[in-house]
């Protein structure tokens, strides 16, 4: 069952749709784990599932290297930063702000598919 | 610096203030990835679809690409503080890999506007519980 629960969240990752928010709460909810722990180890069960996508993305899409290396330089800049602050904060913040990211996501997500389909 | 400014895709011609969002949105998605271990790929997405004239998959495609160094920057200072299990990646190593896979190959397949609606509506409830919890 946790094979096929992985499995299905890191399809959804590789499809781009998202996930990684559902494998923090997989870990947290289901499977009883700290937040930061479950945040820590979701950031390196991301790399591992997004090389393996992206290989083959790289075969059909376009990158576009200079967005690339902005996305790269100012986001490693910002994690560096905040994931510090992830690891010693009150794990109850963190779980707050994903809730409402989550939230906000769905709702997006939700609402431009809605748009898509009226089309 | 225009050669750089042109390479962006920019949509219109505000080149150089959406050069300065873009900056300061990826320092802001890279910030929520590393302090909620997740969730700088909603904003890259976003911030792609709204300055760029990319296509949609293509900024789906960088935001991935973009998003696994800046994931594995923030998992260092998680691993500082002890905050990775290694005994819970071992046994998703595989499921990782073998997912990561079949999603690019079915993301020309499914219907994703469906998949889509799926995905969403369990996000939304996955952030009340998050909430209320």
């Amino acid at each position: 069952m946790e094979f096929l629960i992985t499995l299905l969240i890191s399809a959804l990752m590789g499809m781009g749709i998202g996930g990684g928010g559902l494998y923090v709460i997989y870990l947290t909810l289901a499977l009883g784990v700290e937040q930061a722990v479950a945040q820590g180890t979701n950031l390196l069960f991301f790399v591992v599932s997004g090389i393996s996508a992206l290989c083959l993305h790289l075969r059909k899409r376009k990158i576009y290297p200079v967005q690339l290396l902005i996305l790269v330089l100012f986001g490693s800049l910002g994690s560096i930063i905040f994931s510090r602050l992830g690891v010693v904060i009150d794990p109850e913040i963190p779980k707050k702000v994903l809730g409402a990211v989550l939230l906000f996501g769905g709702g997006v997500s939700v609402f431009a598919t809605l748009k898509q389909i009226k089309k | 610096m225009y050669k750089i400014l042109d390479k962006l895709n920019f949509k219109g011609k505000k080149r150089l203030p959406y050069f300065f969002l873009f900056c300061i949105a990826s320092f802001l998605g890279g910030a929520l990835n590393g302090f909620v271990g997740t969730g700088g790929g909603i904003i890259f997405v976003f911030l792609l679809t709204l300055l760029t004239e990319n296509e949609k998959k293509d900024s789906y495609a960088t935001t991935l690409a973009a998003i696994i160094p800046i994931s594995l920057v923030g998992s260092i200072s998680y691993f500082s503080g002890g905050s990775v299990d290694f005994e819970l990646l071992r046994g998703a190593y595989l499921p990782a890999i073998l997912g990561g896979v079949l999603g690019a190959l079915l993301v020309d397949k499914l219907r994703l506007k469906f998949l889509n609606l799926l995905f969403g509506c369990l996000v939304i409830y996955s952030g009340i519980t998050m909430l209320v919890r």
